[in-house]
């Protein structure tokens, strides 16, 4: 009875010491990176970094090489090609830039998991975190505020933040602005992307032109963008219908069938879309629509026009195969530089002469590959070989573009190369 | 018992605690590393081990009666996940008031409280073992969280109240004393109380508790009920973390509370072995090993393979079993 | 005659669940405007009974794998990782080899391999076994990110020529063997017979001299050819990612209904028999639902839960039915 008391109250106690610690060191902790961080510049936190203590107005002393730091990078998921390229592109950076990378994954719908996440980062030493979802931001973006750690955003729109907590996240000194994976939800073109690839295909194949089609989409609360991308397919259809000699159809977008509510695409949606010869899919269609096309045993008579590449594609792709995909879409890993360069200006407290007061979230160009010669090309790209020697950029270009390795840098330069990552950069 | 007692040498000692003596190596050794790795940090970790397993603590020490009893529930995490979004939207209703707070609290409590009257009577009722209500709760709330968040239009919702001390400070002495209180009522209940003498037996031998005049199904649904106001108490510690709820709020908790009390050495079939410390223990165990792989950089890749030879080892230290006969 | 009598009347008793499950989901779909495209009702169509077969195999191949455990006395938790890792590792050689038939033979050879790990550690280790199978679930889970560079197996399905075991009429040689081993293993071998012992008193089995270990051993080869055989299937009809935080019991969970329900419908012939039936109807349940497009999301979730509570309800009621019907009998042969 006494040692069972006993074995309690030491567990109690474990549990007490720690806690109490956490307690004393919460709130010293807060005032000690308070001190250190400084209301408005871009200065690191003084416990990870043995010299940022000078680094307090260094904007206008530039150095040539950043100083040792260590960025995390939290994954929306944990395998596949973007996650891969990524990491080998940012490994390939990291001796020039004197950058460690350390990396973790959230969830994609917990946001106490993900801050979590966030928190085992900021504990395991990191002076910057590139994170690729936007759940819990404003609990994520205080306990960056509180340990002096700065934050940019990849492959993400930041939509509900923006939507929602702009103040809180995007006008904080510690979020540096994100780069989106596609267009930001303010200057969407998907839609006209699209059906420029389904009029490139119908020239291609003049015999069997593809007239009739169906949509599908991600619901509206996850991806903005992609009923506007809808919207603005079908309005490109009907101004080519005035004119065309064979018009095409496009099904109205059934709420009930063809939006995915991340959830594969239902067999019944080929009885519901009985006459549909492709899938528009704004949402990601190798994982959620092309399985049930299989699985239907369509994939060899519908094409599939979508978004993504989680690699085996191009074994179906164009003329090869079954031909079911005829367009995928994806960001460039590189796009990663933009928050990477912000960061380290951040943490090496330097910054661009033409730096915006307020971050922004910046559209990035994407791989647009509709025919066999884009293909060909892709399949030479950082993103599919995974390999840092096919990236867009070596490891100076990138130190070049931080304003400490380069004085003339400029953020209009450093936001410009994200337009420019297109197949043809590629070629 | 005295007697036997007395008798104690440290090798018989060791051979009896060796379940006690395994949990706690592997909490002290976690602690080490925490320790080691954590570095520069080591204050804001401590924090920020405190709020992540300020959640699981609470939860799994409310488990305890139910794990006591042999028994399980697999819903708790779709259950966290919808009071939660409750909790918001009916305080947002509220306009975001003190009031709203406390309102949507004593309505998930009313909530959680059904919810351990219906696995803990309706099983009896119909016969069935309470993993299949338990199952039947899963299912439901999957369904409402997917119906509640479809119904929102968003990904995520957050709360207008203030719920969280905005000293960090202050918070993290908040989350402590949730845990000490919820720890000394568990303890009392069940080790003190008719409650957890009722529950042990009913894990030991339901049959014969029954036979000794308790009415079991009245304590099943009591326990039950306990497991609900920690659920409930949980679901609102969680809350203030983030504020904010959404499709996936509290998925994998139930295997996650399994997972720690496994560690802290529960037997799963329950009885006179059950143990209040396992939750503590076994909470921290787990949080720590998570955040130690972490801050130890080790590859993500192989952060579950190291995790699960870990749990192995322990288990094959803490669970074995030497019965003539294979252990189920 | 009184033999044939009693099958006639076995076949019409077991389907009478599939037949009862497409009248409703008929009813229900004939009164929905949802279901219909162009004037034709959906749920009628070709592609109903292709669904239902495809599908109705999957969850064939994986419900005896589980139910073999559960048979013995054993809820086995690993199936579900048992069958991701295979299917990965499967799938990989399939597609490296361009071969179903390599592919189908290495799911075996894995899944038995997988299956007696999971057995040693279970005799050696003397754990509980649903402590002992969450232990393997989650190595075998942190397995599936260390095998073909934590990339999962894409593009094995989406092939015609490797994924024959995924579609008609191929799909139906795995089933085929899965039952063929169940049948084997549960009517022909000692173990199996012996396992019944086991399972209904395992300390008399012991007392008795039957080699426990033994037959746990031999239990586990049948289930991991079984569970080979349902990961064959998996990888040829899903892309197959790396798993964690135990979401293949998941995976597993979501096979289970028919397991039960098989057992009950069962009752009236036997175990395989009543699984079979089981797959068969829930399938054309869940073909039905998705024409309504309630297959996915919150009610869908919501319906299976109360499917499931009502069902175990009603066959946890079973001895009193039986009792009743015994009592009838009695009665109306005294009349």
């Amino acid at each position: 009875m006494k040692k069972a008391l006993l074995k309690k109250i030491s567990a109690t106690m474990l549990a007490g010491v720690m806690a109490i610690s956490a307690v004393g060191c919460g709130s010293g902790g807060n005032t000690a990176n308070n001190s250190s961080a400084p209301a408005d510049s871009g200065t690191t936190s003084s416990d990870s970094n043995t010299a940022s203590g000078d680094s307090g107005d260094a904007e206008s002393a530039p150095a040539v090489e950043g100083k040792d730091c260590t960025i995390g990078v939290a994954f929306y998921t944990d395998t596949g090609f973007a996650v891969d390229s990524t990491k080998a592109y940012l490994e390939s950076l990291s001796d020039t830039l004197n950058v460690k990378f350390t990396y973790t994954v959230l969830t994609q719908t917990d946001e106490a998991a993900n801050l979590t996440k966030i928190q085992e980062l900021i504990s395991s030493n990191v002076d910057g975190i590139i994170c690729t979802m936007d759940l819990g931001m404003t609990s994520i973006i205080q306990e960056c505020e509180a340990a002096g750690v700065y934050l940019g955003g990849y492959l993400c729109d930041y939509d509900t933040s923006y939507n929602t907590a702009y103040d809180q996240v995007f006008k904080s000194d510690y979020f540096v602005g994100s780069a989106v994976d596609g267009q930001s939800p303010d200057a969407v073109t998907i839609g006209t992307t699209m059906f420029d690839s389904l009029i490139e295909y119908n020239e291609r194949n003049a015999d069997a032109p593809i007239t009739h089609v169906s949509m599908a989409i991600f619901p509206v609360w996850a991806f903005p963008t992609q009923q506007v991308g809808a919207e603005q397919f079908v309005a490109a259809v009907e101004a080519y219908n005035e004119t065309a000699e064979t018009p095409i159809t496009v099904d109205p977008l059934n709420e009930e069938s063809d939006v995915l509510a991340f959830a594969p695409l239902d067999t019944t949606y080929f009885a519901k879309h009985a006459d549909s010869q492709a899938i528009i899919s704004f949402a990601a269609g190798s994982a959620f629509v092309y399985p049930t096309m299989v699985q239907a045993g369509v994939d060899s008579s519908m094409k599939l026009f979508t978004t993504g590449f989680d690699g085996g594609e191009d074994v179906n792709f164009g003329t090869s195969g079954n031909g079911t995909y005829q367009q995928i879409m994806v960001t460039a890993p590189e796009s990663i530089t933009y928050p990477l360069v912000l960061l380290l200006n951040k943490i090496n407290g330097v910054s661009f002469s033409d730096q915006p007061a307020e971050a922004e979230r910046v559209s990035s160009a994407q791989y647009l590959v509709n025919s066999d010669e884009d293909m060909a090309s892709f399949q030479k790209s950082c993103f599919f070989t995974k390999d840092a020697a096919n990236a867009m950029y070596t490891p100076q270009d990138v130190l070049n573009m931080t304003a400490f390795g380069n004085p003339n840098a400029t953020y209009a330069d450093l936001k410009g190369i994200l337009s420019t990552m297109t197949i043809d950069s590629i070629k | 018992m005295m007697s036997e007692k007395e008798k104690v040498t440290p090798a018989e000692f060791i051979k009896h605690h060796i379940y006690d003596i395994a949990a706690y190596a592997g909490l002290i050794v976690t602690f080490i590393l925490f320790l080691i790795f954590s570095g520069s940090r080591l204050s804001y970790n401590m924090a920020t081990v405190l709020q992540s397993a300020s959640t699981y603590s609470i939860i799994a020490l409310g488990a305890v009666f139910v794990y006591s009893m042999g028994y399980m529930d697999v819903s708790v995490g779709q259950q966290v996940g919808v009071y939660a979004i409750l909790m918001i939207m009916i305080t947002n209703a509220m306009g975001g008031t003190a009031a709203g707070v406390v309102v949507s609290f004593l309505v998930i409590l009313v909530l959680a409280l059904l919810c351990g009257a219906f696995n803990g009577a309706v099983a009896v009722w119909l016969k069935l073992p309470s993993i299949v209500t338990s199952l039947f709760l899963m299912f439901f709330f999957t369904g409402a969280q997917l119906l509640l968040m479809e119904s929102t239009g968003t990904n995520s919702i957050s709360i207008q109240a203030t719920i969280k001390p905005a000293d960090r400070g202050m918070y993290n002495v908040m989350l402590i004393v949730a845990i000490i209180i919820t720890a000394v009522i568990v303890t009392y209940f069940f080790k003190f109380s008719k409650l957890g003498k009722y529950t042990r037996g009913i894990g030991a031998n339901e049959v014969t508790t029954a036979q000794c005049g308790v009415n079991t199904t009245k304590w099943k649904v009591i326990a039950y009920m306990a497991f609900g106001v920690c659920v409930a108490v949980g679901s609102f510690i969680m809350l203030t973390r983030t504020g904010s709820a959404g499709k996936g709020t509290g998925s994998g908790y139930a295997m996650d509370i399994m997972i720690c009390l496994i560690l802290g050495g529960m037997p799963l079939s329950g009885g006179m072995k059950s143990k209040v410390s396992s939750a503590l223990v076994g909470t921290f165990t787990y949080v720590l090993l998570t955040n130690d792989l972490t801050t130890m950089g080790v590859d993500l890749n192989m952060i579950n393979f190291v995790k699960a030879i870990i749990f192995i080892a322990i288990i094959m230290v803490t669970c074995r079993k030497r019965d003539a006969v294979l252990p189920r | 005659m009184k033999g044939s009598g009693n099958i006639i009347k076995k076949i019409v008793l077991s389907a009478i669940f599939p037949i009862l499950m497409f009248v409703v989901m008929l009813i229900i779909t004939a009164s929905n405007d949802k279901c219909y495209v162009n004037g034709k009702l959906i749920f009628l169509s070709t592609d109903l009974i292709r669904q239902v077969i495809i599908n109705a195999c999957m969850t064939i191949c994986v419900a005896l794998a589980i139910w073999l455990q559960l048979k013995n006395g054993r809820f086995d938790f690993s199936g579900g990782a048992s069958m991701i890792l295979t299917a990965i590792i499967a799938g990989n050689v399939g597609l490296t080899t361009n071969s179903p038939v390599i592919a189908l033979l290495v799911a075996v050879v894995v899944g038995i391999v997988l299956s007696s790990v999971t057995a040693i550690v279970y005799i050696i280790g003397r754990l509980p076994i649903i402590i002992c199978t969450i232990g393997m679930t989650l190595l075998y889970e942190s397995l599936t990110y260390l095998v073909s560079g934590g990339q999962g197996i894409r593009i094995f399905y989406s092939q015609a020529h490797t994924s024959i075991f995924g579609r008609i009429p191929g799909v139906l040689v795995p089933t085929a063997l899965a039952v063929a081993a169940f049948v084997i293993f549960t009517y022909f071998t000692a173990a199996g017979r012996k396992g019944k012992v086991l399972s209904n008193n395992q300390r008399a089995g012991v007392n008795i001299g039957i080699d426990e270990k033994k037959n746990v051993f031999v239990t586990y080869i049948f289930t991991g050819i079984i569970i080979g055989l349902a990961a064959i299937v998996y990888v040829s009809q899903h892309e197959v990612a790396p798993q964690s935080g135990l979401a293949t019991s998941g995976i597993m969970f979501s096979y289970i209904v028919p397991v039960f329900m098989g057992t009950f419908i069962g009752l009236a012939s036997c175990d395989v028999v009543g699984i079979a039936i089981a797959a068969i109807g829930m399938e054309i349940m869940n073909y039905g639902l998705n024409c309504l497009n309630l297959g996915a999301g919150g009610w869908q979730q919501i319906i299976m839960g109360i499917f499931v509570l009502g069902f175990y309800a009603f066959s946890a009621q079973t001895d009193k039915i039986q009792a009743f019907m015994e009592k009838r009998k009695k009665s109306a042969k005294s009349a």
